[in-house]
């Protein structure tokens, strides 16, 4: 590889360093009439946690993945099962996910989308902390490459 | 050859830069030289009055960034309560900046719940740019009698830390 080649990396690696929560997906095959499931693969910075969907606690942000482009519909989203973390803000032990997780969703094509290559899209929106701070609550965007037949 | 390994080695600092979490900056009381006017602003309280930073002037202000949603920032708030009660009468304040998207709706019903005694208000985005942009809460800005900021904290700092920044600014000459 060649040097200029290198340098034009390194603002993409600049940039992954500065993300708290990086989200990547397998490619997947679907078939047009029946759904079908997608993973994603999930990434926390290391020393952050981030809510899960169900954070047993209302003020805080739940991590939502919804799914609204590429002509897919979204028939469930299986959230993994959190980790109980008691932290001394708070009464009760909150759900929270750490390191990396998978996300499972099992998307449908809607009745008018082509066969063939197709990228579902649409966001992972995550609020994320360490033990001494919290982090606004960001979005990421989420690609599927689907091959539909 | 070299060139290589000086490629390899600035892209391992790199990648393994991604491991690094976040931390705590505590900032010391700066020297009065180096201190620089704290961003005015007019925001509305918790009782729909005008807060004018302004009119702190001659005190010394706590300016706390927080949400209900930041866990690290309800460590803090009845650290801040038993400081407007201790140094109020001596010339303090906390302010409290709500990042909350939600605004009021969620802010009130924690203020009750924390019974929050110092003033309160809803922070927007050119506030919060004017401070930097406020990237991670809990961040606080101790304020001199002259309107200064002499220290800043991003994140959760001990409440000792807080108490020597208070009463070192406190003595400073009125």
């Amino acid at each position: 590889m060649r040097l200029s080649n290198l340098i034009f990396l390194l603002p993409m690696l600049l940039a992954a360093q500065n993300e708290l929560l990086t989200v990547s997906a397998q490619p997947v095959i679907g078939k047009k009439a029946e759904p079908f499931v997608a993973i994603l693969n999930v990434q926390l910075k290391p020393g952050l946690h981030a809510n899960t969907n169900k954070p047993n606690d209302e003020l805080l942000i739940p991590l939502k993945l919804t799914i609204d482009k590429g002509g897919f519909d979204v028939v469930k989203v299986d959230y993994p099962a959190g980790k109980n973390e008691k932290y001394s803000f708070s009464d009760q032990p909150l759900n929270v996910y750490s390191g990396a997780f998978q996300i499972g969703v099992t998307l449908k094509a809607q009745p008018g989308t082509a066969a063939g290559l197709a990228m579902a899209g649409g966001k992972l929106r995550y609020q994320a902390c360490s033990e001494t701070m919290c982090f606004p609550p960001k979005t990421v965007d989420v690609r599927i490459a689907v091959d539909l037949r | 050859m070299y060139r290589l390994i000086f490629i390899g080695v600035c892209m391992f600092g790199l990648l393994t830069g991604c491991g690094s979490s976040p931390d705590t900056v505590r900032a010391a009381v700066k020297p009065v030289s180096t201190r620089k006017v704290a961003a005015p602003f007019t925001l509305k309280d918790a009782d729909g009055k005008p807060l004018v930073l302004a009119d702190y002037k001659g005190k010394v202000v706590l300016l706390n960034f927080w949400a209900t949603w930041c866990g690290p920032c309800k460590i803090e708030i009845p650290w801040f309560i038993e400081f407007e009660k201790t140094y109020r009468d001596k010339g303090f304040a906390v302010i409290g900046v709500s990042m909350d998207d939600d605004g009021w709706a969620v802010v009130k019903p924690y203020m009750a719940k924390a019974g929050i005694n110092y003033r309160m208000t809803i922070g927007d985005e050119q506030t919060a740019m004017k401070y930097g942009g406020v990237d991670s809460l809990p961040t606080s800005y101790m304020i001199d009698r002259e309107g200064r900021v002499a220290a800043v904290h991003i994140g959760l700092v001990s409440k000792e830390d807080y108490v020597k920044d208070i009463e070192e600014l406190l003595r400073a000459a009125k």
